[in-house]
């Protein structure tokens, strides 16, 4: 193992590190704390790859990948930032920019939870009515178009009623699929939640 | 064997997230380091390959929390580097986290006697 300076002007070096500032500066928010940020991840770049063998781009491009993936660490250094200029400007407009880095994700997530709440809701609903045209003469779907459509246990005047031998399936079919899956992707979502 | 990977792999890296703060702050603690030297020493102490940009974010946590202050430091030779001191108040947190540390040490070594 050799242990020397790195040239800086080497131009494979230039390269890398400018690479590196780039890719930063698209995931970073931009201003003083991450410039500072930029050129200490440098300094570390430079520091590991004087420790490397090889040539000194190999060297610089060997310290980036030890770096990890900038997806792994990117967003929690990104919240990092927005927080102190948020600290620091204390803007309404930082404010909100920090509450989206920070709430971003977990509104994702939210939304994705409510959205299959309802729709396992929807599917224990048409499970139901589907059960209920078996007895119910007037119980079924009544529809006039994708605008104009009810589920209903009672007669409707607006819409004709659908044949209950072709309710009934398909009802069903479509019941236990949008259950399921809602239920799948509910559960995956919380598990990404849990281990995140 | 194999069948533990998978669930040792899910809880590691959240036993070594709430582990590196209290690393960082002991490495800190003894001596002023910089950040790739930080590194080193705690892949060295863990006996482990760790991704050495999560530790930014640590870091930059413990300055806002005032656990540590940094100075940027030119020595002729080689590139400028960050380095990291701890405060007054890190050093009040890390008495706090060994004992934290030791209590949950101590309730593992009980229980799985």
């Amino acid at each position: 193992m050799t242990n020397s300076a790195i040239d800086r002007s080497d131009p494979q070096v230039r390269k890398a590190l400018a690479n590196l500032q780039q890719q930063l500066c698209r995931a970073l928010p931009a201003g003083d704390e991450r410039d500072d940020l930029i050129r200490e991840l440098q300094a570390h770049v430079l520091d590991a790859a004087e420790r490397g063998n090889g040539s000194p781009g190999e060297r610089v491009t060997r310290a980036i990948t030890d770096l990890g993936p900038l997806s792994a660490f990117a967003p929690e250094l990104a919240a990092e930032l927005a927080l102190q200029q948020s600290a620091a400007r204390g803007s309404p407009l930082a404010i909100a920019g920090l509450l989206a880095t920070h709430l971003g994700r977990d509104l994702l997530k939210s939304a994705v939870l409510m959205i299959c709440a309802l729709a396992m809701l929807f599917a224990l609903l048409l499970l139901c009515c589907a059960i209920a045209a078996l007895w119910l003469p007037d119980a079924g779907l009544y529809w006039n178009g994708w605008s104009d459509f009810t589920l209903s246990f009672e007669a409707q005047q607006h819409a004709p009623k659908v044949a209950t031998a072709w309710f009934v399936p398909g009802a069903l079919l479509v019941a236990i699929g949008m259950y399921l899956g809602a239920s799948r992707i509910m559960v995956w979502t919380l598990r990404r939640t849990k281990s995140g | 064997m194999e069948a533990t990977e998978p669930v040792i792999e899910k809880w590691l890296p959240q036993l070594r997230k709430g582990l590196l703060e209290i690393l960082i702050l002991e490495i800190v603690a003894a001596q002023i380091s910089y950040g790739y030297e930080i590194a080193s020493r705690l892949k060295l102490a863990l006996r482990a390959e760790i991704a050495e940009g999560t530790l930014y974010p640590l870091l930059k946590r413990l300055l806002r929390d005032e656990l540590v202050t940094t100075q940027w430091v030119t020595d002729g030779q080689s590139a400028p580097r960050k380095y990291y001191r701890i405060t007054p108040l890190g050093e009040a947190v890390l008495l706090r986290m060994r004992e934290e540390w030791a209590t949950a040490h101590n309730a593992l070594q009980e229980l799985s006697q």
